[in-house]
């Protein structure tokens, strides 16, 4: 358990550390839809459209806490996706990182 | 590369009736998505004599992170790594294909990265098309399991896998509303695929980067080594 505790806050770490570098402007498939000049209208816009917090705006910590936030609702919904298809009647460990 | 809603449109906007093609996209890669998650689900379970559980979730928050951080590329686009070739050599490729769903999943309702509608498309050319690179990493690595020709398989494979799924998210949506008339897949396609052959060269890099030395420290981590070695079928 430890040792999955300090893989997660590494993995944290690394994305404060990287987030600055990110790059804001759109990736492959959004810079096509614009060059198209198509306008895009979502039927649904997220929690925290743009990865970001909209009371706080879009800097560094609004991104950082909606990534963490991504981060924590990943780590909840695939530990309980493993739980739900650990093979029944077989050996349980949780000793694999 | 996520999709977003406002591409393909149950309603054509310019006519408002209703869409066929981007109805026919949208249903043909829901048909396709959701037979391939059942057999995963089917295959993580019965492969697997020991739970998941915390490696599913750590490295889905690792590739979670990945897609976070945009870099540049030529162009003037940004590209993310996908990490679906990390992912099938840590979990293999049916766990890989549940991971990554659950990631789209989380990145379409919290953040609206990739819609809801087109979450059949998404999936489709990410958890599917990335989870299979498994079969591309155990093709071009044959019977040789040793350190080298593991390592360019695996470099092969992640670059092939980003530009099977820009490929494939090039074809889709060649055929919505919003490309049909504008250059549909003669445009999107190759659009697609340049800017991604470049993202690929970096997932390649990466990946290697970050399985070799695995292999070596944590093999009895890689349950999808642990296929290819043949020790699950």
């Amino acid at each position: 358990m430890r040792k999955q505790i300090i893989v997660v806050a590494l993995i944290v770490v690394a994305f404060a550390v990287l987030l600055p570098l990110a790059s804001k402007n759109p990736d492959g498939l959004q810079k096509l839809v614009a060059d198209s000049g198509a306008k895009i209208e979502q039927a649904w816009n997220g929690l925290m459209s743009g990865y970001s917090i909209a009371s706080i705006g879009d800097g560094y910590v609004s991104t950082f806490l909606a990534g963490l936030f991504g981060i924590v609702a990943v780590l909840v919904a695939t530990f309980l996706l493993g739980k739900a298809i650990a093979p029944k009647n077989k050996v349980e460990t949780s000793k694999q990182v | 590369m996520h999709i977003n809603d406002g591409i393909f449109n149950l309603i054509n906007p310019a006519t408002h009736t209703v869409s066929i093609p981007d109805v026919a996209v949208l249903t043909l890669t829901w048909a396709i998505t959701l037979p391939f998650l059942v057999l995963a689900w089917k295959k993580t379970q019965s492969l697997n004599n020991h739970s998941l559980a915390a490696t599913l979730a750590i490295s889905s928050a690792m590739v979670f992170v990945a897609q976070l951080i945009n870099f540049p590329v030529a162009g003037g686009s940004t590209v993310h790594v996908l990490g679906t070739t990390l992912l099938t050599m840590i979990l293999g490729p049916f766990a890989t294909m549940l991971s990554m769903t659950i990631v789209l999943l989380m990145q379409a309702f919290f953040f609206a990265d990739g819609g809801l509608f087109a979450f059949g498309a998404n999936a489709l050319n990410m958890a599917i098309i990335g989870g299979l690179s498994f079969f591309l990493v155990k093709f071009f690595a044959g019977k040789s399991f040793d350190g080298k020709r593991l390592a360019l398989s695996v470099f092969a494979a992640s670059w092939a896998a980003s530009i099977l799924t820009a490929f494939a998210t090039g074809f889709e949506i060649g055929f919505s509303s919003t490309f049909i008339n504008a250059g549909g897949i003669a445009l999107t396609i190759p659009s697609m695929v340049a800017v991604y052959a470049m993202e690929g060269f970096v997932e390649a890099v990466v990946t290697t980067a970050l399985v070799t030395p695995l292999v070596r420290l944590q093999p009895r981590l890689m349950v999808g080594l642990d296929m290819l070695r043949g020790g699950k079928k």
